[in-house]
């Protein structure tokens, strides 16, 4: 019988055995090994060989550690000296280490910030936004967030499941107040909202009972910085504050709360009561409307209870609206479905448009995050590199270790303690570097990141994380490498150190200029669609525009509509004012009506989905919109302005006429019912509400009215044209301040999840590049040293300068080349995805590649020029006689 | 008094071990006896940990005995308590017996009823 423990388990022991009691360790082991064995016969010994190796391995650890307890300062201690005697290279290293770990904290502060939107609520995870998709005649279904009131009822009586609901209609554009003492204020969060709103959500009173203030029609809710802004404290329980605009009448402020969160995505500062927008006779909802079945501009919120099945409560929403108001969706063609959308997810993925959120900013998360892993990869590649690189420089001093009897182990463990000395300082260098570039990202990527928030487990979990990866992984090549020489070899001096790190390192530099390729290629991506975007003819030109809108507070009993027309008339007869037109919306605001259409002569359920909004006489001049047939709206010709409408040449298309000539008499249908509408006009195509919407069909309407007034100045003129404009305000107006804003700005605005991510990785991409080039110069650096001896030999066979900075340079030409075809690919790929995203964008060009590769090579011959002209003017006597 | 700190029970518990075990006081007779003792159960590795504590403290020493063929030709670790160890298990003593001498009959009654079960 063979009661001898097996070879495999002898290697794990000797290798994991602490070295001063190996051999004791081991001939226990392999004495009870061999009872066992004759007691219960081989397989038991095995597994208890194996039971008795894992409970002892806590004691081998320990072993070692009190053993080596006194080792870890002498490591310590090393580790300082090594670090002060290589200051250069110690520097380079850490700073650069330093500033991918700031930027991979910062991306992971802007990471979780994005990601923790709406997650403060009370059961957050059971909150849901009602979004309905309608289809209209043929057009593909479009889904959003604004609803129909009616629905509330519907989901509280009739849909299981569901706790509580609660609708929001906010106060669109700016609403306008006043208060007693007769000074008004603007507000643009101002919200008509059911009181169970505030048992949706977290907003804490401050003042009063909100809940209750909303359950009556004539008490508003102010949040605490909206009672500070206008009253200048919080105790502002009874005040009376008059509404214009949205609703004319008198309110007391029945409760203050806390502000929302920064990452709410509703951020309401003014709450009015929905009762009153719904009964009040004066509320604008009454006069337009009857039922709560045709006006959509309503939010509509609800909790589900626990583990209650949402589908369910789906389909018995639209069950319910199908029952009461199912002959309706049929005599209008339209077709409709409800989806609850988590709240949390809002931010991130909402594909619908309402007043309360952007385009989901998830795929600039996504981007983003990717950057920051890059950053993070690019420098710890440097830190590998740069060890790696040192650390054959270091044989000499491993090897004299080694011979005076240090143990691999022991070698391995001072580059860790080194390593980890070094990520400590450019831990701590970098957090100070990332908290004091907080505010710089907040003004970057538009978020609010406290101090506080970088006191957070999850923060301190990160760095740890990236501690003990940067530590162990940067350390563990380099200590392998190192603690593998041969001191025999290595000491008599012929040995080659780091031959074979020397493929290593160029892999890594590889890897490095493949990925700051990958990112610039991202950023002129990112650059190049924006700048598209923005570059692009929307068809109108809005640079000279200012749009103002009237003050609803007038003293006196004036006629408004009076005073309008006549701001109107002086702004068209003034020298300044190329032209002026008013509207009941404006290019980067928005349409007014959803609808369908058809020509007169289609079937009714062939209609097709429909934009339009109101303008008056002259709106296509003032915003220098082409007309390609027929005339706009004019006074001279009134009928035209009810009877009449202009068509964009989408539509001209869709409906099948053969030119746009031939539109103009077409009558058209709008809505299904009895609305027929002349074509008086065709236009150009414009990007109304922004370049990234898709060509659909667009209809003005004519009318005299409209709450914005838009003028156009003559070039060159604005600072003068703006001033006339208010001069002519005030003196309408009896003395009002004018409000107003510069059309463009407003459009630039739609773009604003793109711009943010265009700025972020501008910056980011930057540093990135930053860090690479820190991690070069180190190398050129380090080679410039490592082959002073070969290129004075060169030198003195008769090499000129030239050649000796071509044989220094060559290599990096190409690598870069070899980074760009590496790099290609997978670049290709993120940039067609993320292109995919616009209906209108640019063409993914081979010069995305190798503009950057051209940019990382100059940037490599820049970090390395110092070190290569001073080897080519050095004296190549120096570098013999030193050896 | 003692110059030196007290023995905690498991120090005193593995000294009077050793000096049970006398020449044949190896790491796994150790083991084995301590279990048999005490119904404490060190691992191989494990029980080496706080003998070699006690032999930091120098209450404990240690001799290098030849391994035979069964433990594949390694050395054995023999322990053997030094002249301080000797001195701290009779301090502990002393301090044990003093602290036990007087107690009143009762409770010394009430605690061997309960041992006694």
């Amino acid at each position: 019988m063979n009661h001898r423990l097996p070879e495999w388990a002898l290697k794990v022991l000797v290798a994991v055995t602490p070295g001063r009691s190996r051999d004791y360790l081991v001939g226990d082991f392999a004495e009870r090994f061999a009872w066992v064995a004759a007691e219960s016969g081989r397989g038991a010994a095995i597994r208890w060989f194996l039971v008795q190796f894992v409970r002892s391995l806590p004691s081998f650890f320990v072993h070692s550690s009190v053993l080596g307890g006194s080792m870890f300062s002498s490591y310590l201690t090393v580790a300082f000296r090594s670090i002060g005697k290589r200051r250069f290279y110690a520097g380079l290293n850490i700073v650069g280490l330093a500033i991918g770990l700031a930027i991979a904290l910062l991306i992971a502060q802007f990471v979780r910030y994005e990601l923790s939107y709406d997650t403060q609520h009370p059961d957050a995870d059971r909150l849901y936004r009602v979004e309905m998709s309608s289809t209209l005649g043929t057009g593909d279904p479009e889904w959003s967030s604004n609803v129909y009131s009616a629905l509330r009822d519907v989901l509280t009586t009739e849909s299981p499941g569901v706790e509580k609901a609660a609708r929001i209609h906010p106060a669109y554009g700016t609403a306008q107040f006043r208060i007693t003492d007769g000074s008004s204020f603007d507000e643009q969060q101002a919200a008509f909202v059911d009181p169970e709103w505030f048992q949706l959500v977290d907003r804490a009173p401050v003042h009063g009972d909100p809940v209750q203030a909303l359950a009556s029609p004539d008490q508003v809710v102010f949040t605490r910085s909206l009672a500070m802004e206008v009253f200048g404290r919080t105790d502002v329980l009874g005040e009376s504050v008059e509404a214009r605009s949205w609703l004319v009448g008198d309110y007391t402020v029945g409760a203050v709360i806390e502000d929302p969160l920064p990452t709410s995505h509703v951020r309401v500062r003014l709450y009015m009561p929905m009762e009153r927008l719904l009964t009040d006779p004066g509320s604008a909802y009454i006069q337009n409307e009857t039922t709560g079945w045709d006006w959509t501009n309503f939010l509509l919120y609800l909790r589900m209870a626990p583990g209650a099945d949402v589908g369910a409560a789906e389909a018995s929403l639209l069950a319910g609206a199908m029952r009461i108001n199912g002959s309706e969706f049929e005599r209008l063609g339209e077709r409709i479905s409800f989806a609850f959308k988590p709240v949390t997810d809002i931010h991130l993925f909402s594909t619908t448009s309402s007043s309360y959120e952007s385009a989901g900013a998830y795929r600039t998360v996504v981007f983003v995050g990717i950057l920051g892993l890059m950053v993070l990869f690019i420098a710890c590649v440097n830190f590998v590199n740069l060890s790696t690189a040192r650390a054959s420089e270091r044989a000499r001093e491993v090897c004299v270790r080694k011979a005076t009897g240090a143990r691999r182990g022991q070698i391995v463990s001072q580059f860790l303690v080194e390593a980890g000395v070094m990520n400590a300082l450019a831990l701590l260098l970098g957090l100070g570097l990332a908290v004091w570039a907080t505010p710089l990202l907040n003004t970057m990527a538009g978020i609010e990141v406290l101090p506080g928030d970088w006191v957070r487990w999850d923060i301190a979990l990160t760095m740890l994380g990236l501690f003990l990866f940067g530590t162990i992984g940067a350390s563990m090549y380099p200590a392998w490498l190192v603690s593998a020489f041969q001191p025999a070899v290595v000491l008599k001096g012929s040995a080659s150190t780091g031959g074979g790190s020397y493929w290593f390192r160029q892999a890594l530099v590889v890897a490095q200029f493949s990925l700051s390729i990958a990112m610039v290629s991202g950023v002129l991506l990112v650059q190049k669609q924006i700048s598209h975007l923005l570059a692009k003819d929307p068809g109108f030109d809005a640079e000279q525009v200012v749009v103002v809108q009237p003050p609803a507070f007038l003293d006196g009993d004036v006629n408004r509509g009076e005073l309008h027309r006549a701001f109107l008339e002086r702004l068209q007869s003034s020298a300044r004012i190329e032209a002026a037109s008013r509207s009941t919306n404006v290019p980067g605001t928005g349409w007014n009506m959803t609808t369908s259409s058809r020509p007169l002569t289609w079937n009714p359920e062939d209609a097709m989905e429909t934009k339009a909004t109101y303008v008056g006489p002259g709106f296509l001049s003032t915003y220098g919109m082409t007309l390609i047939a027929g005339r706009e709206f004019s006074s001279d010709f009134p009928s035209e302005i009810d009877e009449g409408v202009l068509i964009n040449r989408y539509t001209v298309d869709a409906f099948g006429f053969e030119t746009p000539d031939a539109a103009l008499g077409q009558v058209l249908n709008l809505g299904g019912d009895d609305w027929y509408l002349r074509v008086i006009g065709v236009f150009e195509d414009v990007d109304w509400i922004s370049a990234k919407q898709p060509r659909q069909i667009n209809y003005l309407l004519g009318t005299t009215g409209g709450g914005y007034i838009s003028a156009r100045f003559q070039s060159g003129q604005t600072r003068d044209a703006l001033d006339a404009m208010q001069t002519i305000f005030a003196d309408v107006y009896q003395g009002n301040q004018m409000s107003y804003f510069f059309n463009d700005a407003r459009f630039a605005e739609r773009l604003e999840e793109e711009t943010r991510l265009r700025r972020m990785v501008g910056v980011f991409s930057l540093f990135a590049l930053f860090v690479a080039a820190l991690g070069l110069v180190g190398l050129a650096a380090l080679t410039a040293a490592q082959r002073r001896r070969e290129i004075s030999i060169r030198k003195v066979l008769g090499a000129s300068g030239a050649s000796i900075a071509r044989l220094m340079t060559s290599k990096f030409s190409f690598l870069a080349v070899l980074s760009m075809i590496i790099a290609t690919p997978p670049t290709w790929y993120a940039a067609s995805r993320w292109l995919n995203a616009f209906p209108d964008r640019v063409s993914i060009s081979p010069d995305l590649f190798l503009l950057p590769a051209l940019i990382v090579l100059c940037v490599s011959l820049l970090a390395s020029a110092y070190h290569v002209v001073k080897v080519v003017r050095d004296n190549p006597v120096n570098g013999l006689r030193s050896d | 008094m003692t110059a030196s700190p007290m023995l905690t029970r498991t120090e005193e518990m593995l000294l009077l071990t050793v000096c049970r075990l006398q020449d044949d006081a190896f790491g796994l007779s150790i083991r084995d006896e301590l279990e048999a003792l005490t119904g404490r159960s060190y691992s191989i590795g494990g029980v080496y940990t706080p003998l070699d504590r006690l032999v930091s403290k120098k209450l404990l020493r240690t001799e290098a005995a030849p391994g035979d063929e069964n433990r594949m030709g390694r050395p054995r670790r023999r322990y053997c308590v030094t002249q301080k160890g000797l001195r701290a298990l009779s301090e502990v003593r002393t301090l044990q017996e003093s602290m036990w001498t007087g107690l009143p009959e009762h409770i010394l009654g009430k605690i061997s009823m309960v041992r006694t079960p």
